[in-house]
């Protein structure tokens, strides 16, 4: 984005500033690591060479600070004390890289050396190290033929193990469910307060390894005091699930998958990569922050410029603050990558990770399909149909918002044809309006029951993120 | 007939099906043909099905309103003949000002903030609208930043803050530029025609009453007088305040009767004006009474000044406005009468009258009171004469500013005393024309930076941070060559720290002289304590400069 010199060939595609602080852990080390992105404070130190990125920071101790980052990943290493990850330093090194301003090398200095090489031994460690146990493991049976049907043998066991504890779980949590409905929800108070709440509730999904029916009640602990409607509609989805999964096995495929993912049973990463890919110009339409969970986490929307298909990724992020997956953190709104996009199970295909990206992200022209608000609403209903569970959609219209008329009432988005869908009330919307001027525009974002959450819209040709 | 609805299941579920029991005969909407597939023995379990029933199916059946009729109110040439502010310039300015990602003001960078909005201004520029909302705020903040914002908000800027009760404030603030076209800026333009004037709010009806001034005095004097007896206590010495536009002798009378309003404001009011004609009774007064307390004795290398303080103020001047105690903070009434009375004559009656430069007149020994009274009397009036002059658009009186000169150069050391008996050495620098104001802020760099601790460090601070930006090139250079003394200091003095927090903003951006670079280069020999804070302040100048670029 910044006119910096021409990349050389060998460099790879130079990232945003903006791309760079989307891995920040925090707003304060976003805010530190601006302020530590300008020359002076490297004193000339910063170089690179390919996927290499160094650099000596200035910091309050006597020795400056070394700095690396492998951008493939990406990955980096500080010396500073920060338990932070990325750290203000590394990520400040990014920046000024992304200005164009760390000059190449023709050599990494010893420090960046010797990381590099540690690292390169560590990724060829694990294939040795896990060969080298084989052999030194003592093998009751003999050969190592059998081990391998024993390994089956031992997963398939334990998947029966889960189901079993998951089939329990449930149960209790029907009986719960049906309790509160006996004795009446207006006599239970908030959910989550009295002994047989829904926080207790919570945990004891936990235990019963059903994370996807803990996430719900822990929401509804959270927002107690809501409206019984809101209540007994949640529970009622809870005990739906419930119900589907008693007949699992009676289940499409798909349905089935879908049951599964909403109860929690998890997915491997390999096991997605595994499913077919779907290779593509993907843009990213939106990214929602996820800030009401137990860890931040970040969606991001997709949609295949030759596919037309949508695709949601999902990352989240530790506690230090490191994004599990910072290539997919950084992704930005109005960014394209050229990428294989793997779905999980589950219908509407819609959650989906990256496997091999055949280039690095560049900005990307505004999207040009867009569907009008009646057409959302079809397809909403009929993903509804296939997943009854489902509260988020994406949605990618042109309309002009039109803030509320009186207090009270809610901003709308109106479509050309004068159909109008309620906006989620954010203070960005202001910006939204800015940007529309009164006209039709693009706006990308997140449709929920209860209205539309505004995300992205496009000033010319900059994705303007709200 | 109709099934169970939704509402119906909510008030069955709040109060439990224990004791009443729950069937399921039919439900409500597309649910209906699902009706059979619930649990038939367990009432709390048909009555969950059933709900998870209607919930999906109103999720599912959620319509648009239709036929919603959109305002078509935007502004219809949204861009057109504006020059919006690049991308890249969107991102400097964002940076500078210290906007974070929502868009919110760093508080200490709001003088910043308004040079570069004023860059913009002079160069046609209108900002971009996403950043339109951060600013807007910032301006409804700040209410220093209203003026500058106001001229750049362009019509999409100020069709969006007519939705916003603050920001409707902010885009009324700054006079329309010419062209921007008047009719695009909504209820709050600065003339509304006679309209403002009846119905108008208060800030409205002040710019109807100075435009009606600038163009017929007497028009104005009798629109205010015609409806003086209906205004308020704060709008009449608000009212008064507006015929500075256009005074003349012919106001006299008028002014002369508002002396005895029952309004200390607008009496205030009317004295400050009636000062400013020089031919008024009032002023004739003040001149008498000013001559009576000063004489000069002797002459040559002889010569003094004598004093005569008046035991008590008469009641003639308490009414024309001398304060006859002291306020608070101000220990000896007496000085203070003085002072005041001083500050009645105009300052060229003293040099007219003594035969005596201000530079000689302001180092005369005093006898009678102390010599620091009598320039405090001159101070006064030095400010006020300035006042009279941007009034009456003769600013840059060359013989206010030797007087000005002469007063700063009288009173090196720091007095303390509060601004309104003693006004600042800021004060009387902002009455120098550009020339001889850089001049003075540069000796006052050389003298303060030759020796640590010396105490220009102070006046040399004040300078700084009041003086007008982007620093003309004698000043910038001044303060380079101070700092060459300080770069090895292991802790900033109080210079240094004063030019670190100033210079960002102040040093040039453009011309010749690359002062971010000399400042980086004066960074490399400096000690890990301070360093940072001066290549902060480099990375403002060339980050400046890159704005600025933006603006061609």
């Amino acid at each position: 984005m910044s006119d910096g010199p021409a990349s050389l060939p060998a460099m790879p595609a130079r990232w945003s500033a903006d791309s760079v602080l989307a891995l920040a852990p925090d707003d304060a080390s976003r805010r530190a690591a601006v302020t530590l992105a300008r020359p002076g404070q490297w004193g000339g130190s910063a170089g690179t060479l390919g996927d290499l990125v160094w650099g000596l920071c200035a910091g309050s101790g006597k020795n400056p600070y070394q700095v690396i980052a492998d951008l493939t990943g990406p990955t980096c290493k500080c010396s500073c004390p920060s338990r932070k990850f990325p750290c203000k330093h590394a990520l400040a090194l990014l920046l000024l890289w992304s200005a164009g301003t760390v000059p190449d090398q023709r050599e990494p200095p010893d420090y960046a050396s010797a990381w590099q090489e540690a690292r390169q031994a560590r990724a060829r460690k694990p294939r040795a190290s896990s060969g080298t146990e084989q052999a030194a493991s003592p093998l009751p049976h003999g050969s190592p033929g059998p081990a391998g049907v024993k390994d089956e043998a031992a997963a398939a066991r334990r998947a029966a193990e889960r189901a079993g504890r998951v089939a329990d779980g449930l149960t209790d949590l029907r009986e719960w469910l049906r309790d509160q409905v006996r004795a009446g929800l207006a006599g239970t108070g908030p959910a989550g307060t009295g002994p047989g709440g829904a926080e207790l509730m919570a945990a004891r999904m936990v235990d019963a390894q059903a994370p996807g029916a803990a996430a719900v009640l822990r929401g509804l602990a959270v927002s107690s005091g809501g409206a019984l409607g809101r209540l007994l509609s949640e529970y009622a989805l809870l005990h739906l699930l419930i119900r589907a999964h008693e007949r699992l096995e009676q289940l499409p495929e798909g349905l089935a998958a879908v049951v599964r993912s909403r109860v929690g049973y998890p997915v491997g990463r390999d096991d997605a990569l595994a499913r077919p890919a779907v290779t593509d110009h993907w843009t990213v339409l939106a990214v929602r922050e996820l800030t009401d969970a137990q860890v931040p986490g970040r969606r991001i929307w997709l949609r295949g410029r030759e596919t037309g298909r949508r695709a949601m990724l999902l990352t989240f992020a530790a506690p230090n603050g490191a994004w599990q997956d910072p290539g997919t953190a950084r992704l930005r709104p109005g960014e394209e990558i050229r990428a294989d996009v793997h779905y999980y199970p589950g219908q509407p295909e819609l959650r989906a990770l990256t496997g091999l990206r055949h280039a690095d992200p560049v900005p990307a022209a505004p999207p040009v399909h867009q569907e009008g608000i009646d057409a959302l609403l079809a397809q909403w209903s009929a993903a509804l149909e296939q997943d009854p569970w489902l509260t988020t959609w994406p949605a990618l219209l042109t309309g002009t918002p039109v803030p509320p008329e009186g207090p009270g009432t809610p901003w709308y988005l109106a479509d050309g044809s004068g159909a109008a869908l309620p906006l989620a009330d954010r203070e960005s919307l202001w910006t939204l309006l800015a940007v529309c001027g009164g006209h039709p525009v693009t706006v990308a974002g997140e449709w929920h029951p209860d209205g539309l959450v505004a995300l992205t819209t496009w000033h010319g040709n900059q994705a303007v993120t709200l | 007939m109709s099934g169970l609805s939704f509402d119906e299941l909510v008030t069955a579920a709040a109060l439990g099906v224990s004791r009443k029991g729950f069937t399921v005969t039919e439900l409500d909407g597309p649910a209906a043909r699902y009706t059979g597939a619930g649990d038939p023995g367990d009432p709390a379990a048909a009555l969950l099905d059933a709900a998870a029933l209607l919930t999906v199916a109103q999720r599912a059946g959620i319509h648009a309103r239709q036929e919603f009729a959109v305002p078509a109110d935007g502004p219809a040439g949204v861009g057109g003949g504006e020059l919006e502010l690049s991308v890249r310039g969107a991102r400097l300015l964002a940076r500078l000002a210290g906007l974070d990602q929502r868009g919110e003001l760093a508080r200490s960078r709001a003088g910043l903030l308004g040079d570069l909005l004023a860059a913009m201004r002079d160069a046609g520029y209108v900002l971009p609208a996403p950043l339109l909302p951060g600013l807007l705020d910032a301006a409804a903040r700040v209410p220093a930043l209203a003026p500058l914002v106001a001229p750049v908000l362009g019509a999409r800027g100020r069709w969006l803050a007519g939705h916003r009760a603050g920001w409707r404030q902010v885009a009324g603030a700054g006079p329309a530029r010419g062209t921007d076209g008047g009719a695009a800026a909504g209820p709050a333009a600065a003339d509304g025609g006679p309209d403002a004037w009846r119905v108008g709010t208060p800030r409205e009806r002040r710019a109807y009453l100075a435009g009606l001034r600038g163009q017929d005095p007497r028009a104005g004097r009798e629109l205010l007088a015609a409806g003086w007896a209906r205004e308020s206590r704060q709008e009449r010495a608000e009212l008064v305040s507006a015929l500075a536009r256009g005074l003349s002798g012919d106001d006299e009378e008028f002014l002369e009767k508002m002396l005895s309003d029952r309004a200390g404001e607008v009496r205030a009011a009317a004295r400050r004006l009636l000062a400013w004609l020089p031919g008024s009774a009032f002023s004739r007064r003040a001149a008498e009474r000013a001559a009576a307390v000063l004489r000069l004795e002797g002459g040559g290398a002889g010569a003094r000044l004598i004093a005569h303080v008046p035991p008590e103020a008469d009641k003639a001047a308490v009414e024309d406005g001398i304060e006859p105690r002291s306020p608070v903070g101000w220990v000896d009434s007496g000085a203070w009468r003085l002072s005041q009375l001083i500050a009645g004559a105009p300052l060229a009656d003293w040099t007219a009258r003594f035969g005596l430069a201000p530079g000689e007149l302001v180092t005369l020994p005093v006898t009678g009171a102390a010599a620091i009274d009598v320039r405090a009397g001159w101070r006064l009036a030095a400010i006020r004469q300035a006042g009279a002059g941007a009034a009456g658009g003769n600013a840059g009186d060359p013989e206010l500013t030797d007087w000005a000169l002469a007063l700063l150069g009288a009173d090196l050391g720091t007095v303390n005393r509060p601004a309104s008996v003693w006004p600042p050495d800021t004060a009387l620098a902002d009455l120098l024309p550009a020339g001889p104001r850089g001049a003075r802020a540069a000796a006052l760099l050389a003298a303060a930076g030759a020796h640590p601790g010396h105490p220009q460090a102070y006046p040399a601070r004040a300078e700084l941070a009041s003086h007008p930006v982007p620093w003309p090139a004698v000043l910038a250079d001044a303060v380079l060559d101070a700092m060459a003394h300080e770069v090895l200091r292991p802790k900033p003095t109080v210079l240094a720290q004063a030019v670190v927090e100033t210079a960002g903003r102040g040093m040039p951006a453009t011309g010749p002289r690359d002062y971010a670079a000399e400042l980086t280069r004066l960074a490399h020999r400096m000690p890990q304590s301070w360093m940072p804070e001066v290549h902060a302040a480099a990375e403002t100048i060339a980050l400046r400069r890159a704005f600025l670029a933006e603006l061609r």
